[in-house]
């Protein structure tokens, strides 16, 4: 019974995207990779939604919140909320600087802006970088919660017929379809997280304090602290500049609409409540877990009926799908619009079709040998791409300074961050991102100061 | 010159501008944020939370709640002017 809710689902799914290519059947890239513009305030809402509450956070954040307790649960509930207000300030300027640059990309803002071609390309590497092991960990995710069913086919189709769904949304209408998808997707989330949530605590016989032991119950030190405080200031400022929530922004049809969403998006995260009791769930009943990825579908197994897992194992895969065709249309047009210029816009979808489909083989072949590197790079994400903020808000407060001042920034930042983090060194507790922003602002000044030394000069 | 004028009429964006990003921005960051000191050496139990988690939960309410203030009392009336 399950696997026939959850393959209804899926071809639902496929069903969607086909109707969202109503009246859109001939797309310039424009269109393709964010809509002309166009979506109004719900399909920017579940787009929006659908990137922030992944397959990670619905398996990722029971499981950590059950390994790690509350020193996790603070940072990573933080930053999320965090950036919502931040986003309601931010968002529509970056929108309007879209609008101002005639962008497609997230580094067309700074081609444009800066009027630099090198800083382009820096943008590209950094966001391509970072972005790589979105793709892998969704296919990862995906397997997990296939798992379930015991279905007797190879990892290897299982993640190539994902591709094939992905890749067939993508086809029919470009952004369109995980839009539409999404508001599928999220709905489902919301009922799937309730359904096992509500299903816990009746099991539990309500909410009663958690039993000693519990991880929550003990006391976060001084330096837990500071990094919780520094994660979240880093990772809220890195998700407004994130190159998908830029993408996404661009779909907008204004800035009211933007800025309208952030308003409602904290209470989404509602659910979170629910995901944080399937974790004191599985610990107070002492489910047994092949791993701790498998807190929520094990929970969900042990606590619903057949169809109901359906449903659940639906919404977590859809998840992954959504996630994964958003990345895709990222790094597409970063590649053939920014990376090869000369493109005609015809020559500019292909090659981003080519460039997601050889991605998609990438991330499937990555899924099934998960690298350690691979693992390092998603961990590195927000440290790598909260080092574009100073551009970026040269970019919405209209400040030129000079290129290369952001550029170097930029990289050695960057640089710094990463080494931090590898080496495991946070400098008084500080998040090693945090660190690499300071150090990234202050090369910024020097290299300012040493660029106006020189005009006056000369 | 900066003034408030409770909101009832926000003509001058630069004095709009320190009560807006106060409520909208500064309230969910010093209840996040700047919270964390306070709550985070307490063993403190609300329902099945930690303390500190449930005030997280709580301050999805509260960021939710102030950016409806500032979008009510100035925001609604502006255009995409940002």
């Amino acid at each position: 019974m399950a696997s026939i809710v959850f393959l209804s689902i899926i071809m639902l799914s496929v069903a969607v995207a086909l109707y969202s290519r109503r009246g859109h059947a001939h797309q310039d890239s424009r269109d393709f990779f964010v809509a002309s513009g166009q979506f109004g305030g719900l399909l920017v809402f579940v787009l929006a939604v659908g990137e922030t509450y992944s397959i990670g956070s619905i398996l990722g954040f029971p499981a950590a919140a059950y390994g790690q307790g509350t020193s996790f649960v603070l940072w990573f509930l933080g930053y999320i909320v965090l950036a919502y207000p931040l986003g309601y300030f931010v968002n529509p300027l970056i929108w309007q600087a879209g609008r101002r640059c005639g962008a497609l990309t997230i580094a067309d803002l700074f081609r444009v802006h800066f009027a630099s071609p090198a800083l382009e390309r820096i943008v590209v590497v950094n966001a391509i970088l970072f972005l790589l092991p979105f793709g892998e960990l969704q296919f990862a995710g995906l397997l997990n919660v296939l798992e379930e069913f015991h279905w007797n086919v190879p990892p290897l189709m299982l993640t190539g017929g994902a591709a094939i769904v992905t890749f067939a949304w993508l086809m029919l209408s470009g952004i369109r379809a995980p839009a539409y998808v999404s508001i599928i997707k999220d709905s489902l989330v919301v009922i799937a997280v309730i359904l096992v949530g509500v299903a816990a605590v009746r099991t539990m016989g309500g909410l009663h304090a958690p039993p000693a032991g519990l991880p929550g119950h003990d006391r976060l030190g001084t330096q837990d602290q500071i990094y919780a405080m520094s994660t979240i200031l880093l990772q809220a400022m890195g998700f407004c500049v994130a190159p998908q929530t830029v993408a996404f922004l661009f779909t907008a049809r204004s800035g009211r609409t933007v800025r309208r969403n952030q308003i409602v998006m904290p209470l989404y995260m509602l659910m979170f409540p629910f995901l944080y009791l399937v974790a004191v769930y599985a610990r107070v009943v002492g489910l047994p877990l092949p791993s701790a990825n498998a807190v929520f579908m094990a929970s969900a197994h042990a606590l619903l009926p057949g169809w109901a897992v359906g449903i659940v194992a639906a919404a977590c895969a859809l998840s992954a799908l959504v996630i994964l065709a958003g990345t895709c249309l990222t790094l597409g047009p970063l590649v053939s619009h920014n990376l090869l210029h000369g493109l005609s816009d015809n020559q500019q979808r292909r090659g981003a079709q080519f460039v997601i489909a050889l991605y998609l083989v990438f991330s499937i072949v990555a899924a099934s040998h998960l690298s350690g590197l691979m693992v390092a790079l998603t961990s590195m994400y927000y440290l790598g791409v909260s080092q574009m903020v100073p551009g970026m808000a040269a970019v919405i407060w209209r400040r030129t300074p000079a290129p290369a001042a952001i550029g170097a920034g930029l990289v050695v930042g960057g640089a710094v961050a990463v080494v931090l983090f590898l080496a495991g060194v946070r400098p008084g507790g500080l998040n090693a991102g945090l660190v690499g922003l300071l150090v990234n602002l202050a090369t910024i000044t020097v290299a300012q100061g040493l660029a106006r030394m020189r005009t006056a000069r000369a | 010159m900066e003034k408030e004028n409770g909101g009832a009429g926000l003509r001058e964006p630069a004095a709009g501008q320190g009560w807006r990003v106060a409520v909208g921005l500064g309230v969910p960051f010093c209840a996040i944020v700047l919270a964390i000191p306070f709550l985070g050496g307490t063993r403190m139990t609300v329902a099945a939370f930690p303390l500190p988690v449930f005030w997280m939960f709580c301050c999805f309410i509260l960021a939710s709640l102030c950016m409806a203030i500032v979008w009510t009392l100035s925001d609604r009336r502006r255009g995409d002017d940002g």
